[in-house]
């Protein structure tokens, strides 16, 4: 497996003026994609669904160069059948096909001479997706979800070196998304290819990610290891892209940590590590609380400068009165 | 009569039989599109619906041209087959631009959301109007403008029933001036008021299609309309009566009538030694149309990824306003000094043809582009890469079903109306060929209606083989070059 999956230099693509977009929708991208698990974040409109495409070739860029390392590992690796598949966001299914005949199709399920062996394959694709009910469904005959599962399925037994999600599992029940997750982080382990994928749940890029991109108006703001972004983002910009954060600069520190933290740039605290400490003494008052189950938010006054900030925090079990006079500790 | 009186008297026929056609392809549609996915009958449902746009018109022309004969004495029931016939293509017509338009971007909802507004702004009507038009009243003003416009258009089977003066149609009374020796000038000129009339109808018709390109929801169906119980059995039996009596109009009577001089016909060709000739004409004139077929493809897939809209009007607009017009311009331009060494070559015709298929190979392209998911060709071009062989088999089988058979099937159609049209072919054709339909309807002229009807049978049997054969070696070589890769 090469380092580098992809360079991309200076590469932008046009906006689709049929659709009324003139705007770029990737903007002189530079980017170096390493092998592994890479996620894309952004918000809607950002350029993630674009990078994808023309990551697995499907649009051309308008101006720049994009080098698909990639591709050296069909000649290299003999156990890859594809050097590329995808799950595009819509499924990409072929809608004259049956769930077993795209199974069937994949290169993975016919390693095997035996036609008995290759069905067998994608038998157990299709029950590890909890398919096996629907496999003589063609696409219109599925559900969104179960579009989604098929696609996603069919991805894993292309059996390719690298393998392109757009927004995968978005359609599926958030029950059975964590099965599904395991699912491809498995064969992505068990294979040793790579995923590049584009999301917007940001418990998902923390926990299947090791690479992230960050994408905004059709450019990349961040690159880096995800625990890098998770701990020490550069900006509340990026920060963001991977869950709530309290930010700070040199001054808000001094006020609202009580110089706990002795920084000389803005910094950033993830809930986790914030704790609200009811304290009589204390110069914070509670405005307004909201729990929201792995985390809570809280509108403190820091009633000596009169001025308020909203901060997420860890849930201490206790409940927050209005009124109620706190500090705030930071856990290392 | 002039051709101002030839004018109104079009203008008028188009409205009209334009209008009636609206809630007869309504509830053929309806009939079409009812129900959940595509079964094989709702196929042959559409097939048949549409059919009526593919009859040749020297077909029905010739099988009605009869009947007009008898009804010479009388000018309402000449304008009432004439009407008729043409109704029933527009019909055809419009049924099949309901089928293909693309959903709107105002849907049910946002109509809605709009009228839940409390305070209408002032001139919120204008608003109302605009969504009202590009959303439920879009499709019917679309069906409608194309059937205006193709009925204005007509010239064939006007000028096929046309015994005495009825029915009077601009085009033939501008075809018969031109053949009259109007000097070519004069001619333009009457096309020109013909055309500042179609005007009307285009600029609409274009700001509607402009306005369907930006969806990119794929076909809808009649289901946000569909009626219930008693009344969709009834228009159900309506829709289905509709059908029936329309195929049998323009394609049962004219086989039933013709069939039984197929047979002499054949055989007074082999008795004359003509049938090889034909043949030899019937396959230069399918090379011909397809060559023309293939570049208004071309040049419609460039012009889909235009980006200057004024530019793909004005590669349409010629095309849009009938082969009349294509035809004397393309004659007055090829008279030019500089391109008059073309003039008595394959080429006026061949690009007098593109230009007149031009808007419905661009409509055909954008259709294609709208109904094709990209992310489901790119799966099966991935696949192609594969290492086993059957994955890459698999692939272009894929490739070959959902992209390449719908390539084969445009050229198809739009070659089938090149090949039909007798206006260009026999305006613009070189001196040393005569097109099979100009050849159809000399013997029509001079009444040998057996060599006619054989003539005509192998006109439409021989496309029909040729594409077959083309459509299966497209197939073999695709999954040939997959084994191969």
């Amino acid at each position: 497996m090469p380092d580098s999956l992809w360079n991309l230099e200076n590469v932008s693509l046009a906006g689709d003026s049929l659709v009324g977009n003139s705007r770029n929708r990737l903007h002189e991208i530079s980017l170096h994609i390493p092998a592994g698990v890479t996620a894309i974040v952004g918000y809607s409109g950002a350029g993630k669904t674009s990078l994808l495409n023309v990551l697995a070739g499907m649009e051309t860029p308008s101006s720049g160069k994009v080098e698909s390392r990639h591709s050296d590992t069909r000649l290299s690796a003999a156990e890859f059948s594809l050097p590329l598949f995808w799950a595009p966001q819509d499924g990409g299914l072929w809608p004259h096909l049956t769930a077993i005949q795209h199974l069937n199709a994949m290169p993975g399920c016919q390693t095997e001479l035996n036609a008995a062996n290759s069905r067998k394959s994608a038998d157990n694709w299709l029950q590890l997706f909890d398919l096996e009910h629907r496999q003589n469904a063609v696409p219109r005959e599925l559900s969104k979800g179960e579009q989604a599962r098929l696609s996603i399925a069919r991805a894993l037994a292309a059996n390719s070196a690298v393998l392109l999600m757009d927004e995968p599992l978005t359609h599926v029940d958030p029950a059975r998304k964590p099965k599904y997750w395991s699912l491809i982080r498995e064969h992505i382990m068990a294979s040793n290819s790579s995923l590049v994928f584009c999301t917007h749940e940001t418990a998902v890029v923390i926990r299947e990610s090791q690479f992230v991109i960050c994408l905004e108006n059709g450019q990349v703001i961040h690159t880096g290891t995800s625990q890098q972004l998770y701990d020490n983002p550069p900006n509340v910009n990026v920060a963001q892209f991977l869950g709530p954060i309290n930010w700070f600069d040199r001054e808000a520190s001094s006020i609202w940590l009580a110089d706990q933290i002795s920084q000389q740039t803005d910094f950033g605290l993830r809930p986790e590590r914030t704790l609200l400490i009811p304290d009589e003494n204390g110069a914070l008052r509670i405005l307004s609380f909201h729990f929201s189950g792995s985390y809570a938010e809280t509108k403190l006054e820091h009633i000596p400068s009169s001025s308020e900030k909203t901060f997420v925090h860890r849930p201490s079990g206790n409940v927050h009165q209005p009124g109620q006079l706190v500090r705030i500790q930071v856990l290392s | 009569m002039t051709i101002e009186t030839a004018l109104w008297w079009s203008i008028c026929r188009s409205l009209l039989v334009s209008t009636i056609a609206l809630p007869l392809a309504a509830i053929l549609w309806q009939l079409c599109s009812a129900g959940s996915g595509r079964s094989i009958q709702k196929r042959l449902l559409a097939f048949g619906a549409i059919l009526p746009l593919f009859v040749p018109d020297l077909l029905v022309g010739f099988t009605y041209r009869l009947t007009s004969t008898r009804l010479v004495h009388s000018v309402a029931a000449t304008e009432a087959l004439y009407a008729a016939l043409l109704l029933i293509r527009i019909v055809s017509l419009q049924v099949a631009v309901r089928l293909v338009l693309p959903a709107s971007s105002v849907t049910i909802e946002s109509l809605h959301s709009w009228k839940m507004q409390q305070s209408p702004t002032p001139g919120w009507w204008l608003t109302w109007l605009r969504m009202q038009i590009l959303g439920p009243l879009r499709r019917p003003l679309a069906a409608w403008l194309a059937g205006c416009l193709l009925c204005f258009q007509d010239f064939e089977t006007a000028a096929l029933l046309q015994i005495d003066r009825h029915p009077i149609a601009w085009t033939v009374w501008l075809f018969d001036a031109h053949a009259a020796g109007e000097p070519l000038r004069n001619s333009l000129r009457f096309v020109s008021e013909g055309l500042i009339l179609q005007a009307a109808i285009l600029v609409p018709a274009i700001f509607l299609l402009n306005a369907s390109q930006k969806s990119t929801e794929g076909l809808n169906t009649a289901s946000n309309t569909k009626p219930n119980g008693a009344r969709k059995r009834a228009i159900n039996v309506i829709a289905l009566l509709l059908l029936t009596g329309s195929l049998i109009t323009v394609a049962g009577w004219p086989a039933i009538s013709n069939g039984g001089s197929i047979a002499d016909g054949f055989l007074t060709l082999w008795r004359q030694n003509t049938l090889q000739p034909r043949s030899k004409q019937i396959a230069a004139s399918l090379i011909t149309s397809i060559t023309a077929a293939a570049l208004a493809l071309s040049i419609s897939r460039w012009l889909c990824e235009l980006k200057s809209r004024v530019l793909v009007i004005a590669f349409l607009l010629p095309g849009l306003c009938g082969s009349l017009f294509v035809s004397l311009t393309m004659l007055a331009i090829f008279q030019l000094p500089g391109v008059n060494k073309a003039y008595d070559t394959w080429l006026p015709m061949i690009l007098g043809q593109s230009v007149l298929i031009m808007p419905r190979a661009w409509l055909l392209v954008t259709l294609l582009n709208v109904n094709s998911n990209s992310g489901t060709l790119h799966s099966a071009k991935l696949l192609g890469n594969a290492t086993y062989h059957k994955s890459q088999q698999m692939a272009h089988a894929i490739l070959w079903r959902l992209q390449h058979r719908r390539w084969v099937l445009v050229i198809a159609i739009l070659s089938h109306w090149c090949l039909w049209d007798v206006t260009i072919a026999s305006t613009l054709r070189p001196v040393t060929f005569e097109p099979i339909v100009t050849r159809l309807y000399n013997e029509m002229h001079y009444n040998r209606t057996e060599t006619l009807v054989a003539l005509t049978v192998l006109t439409i049997a021989t496309p029909f083989i040729a594409y077959l054969l083309i459509g299966s070696v497209w197939k073999r070589t695709s999954l040939l070059r997959g084994t191969d890769a």
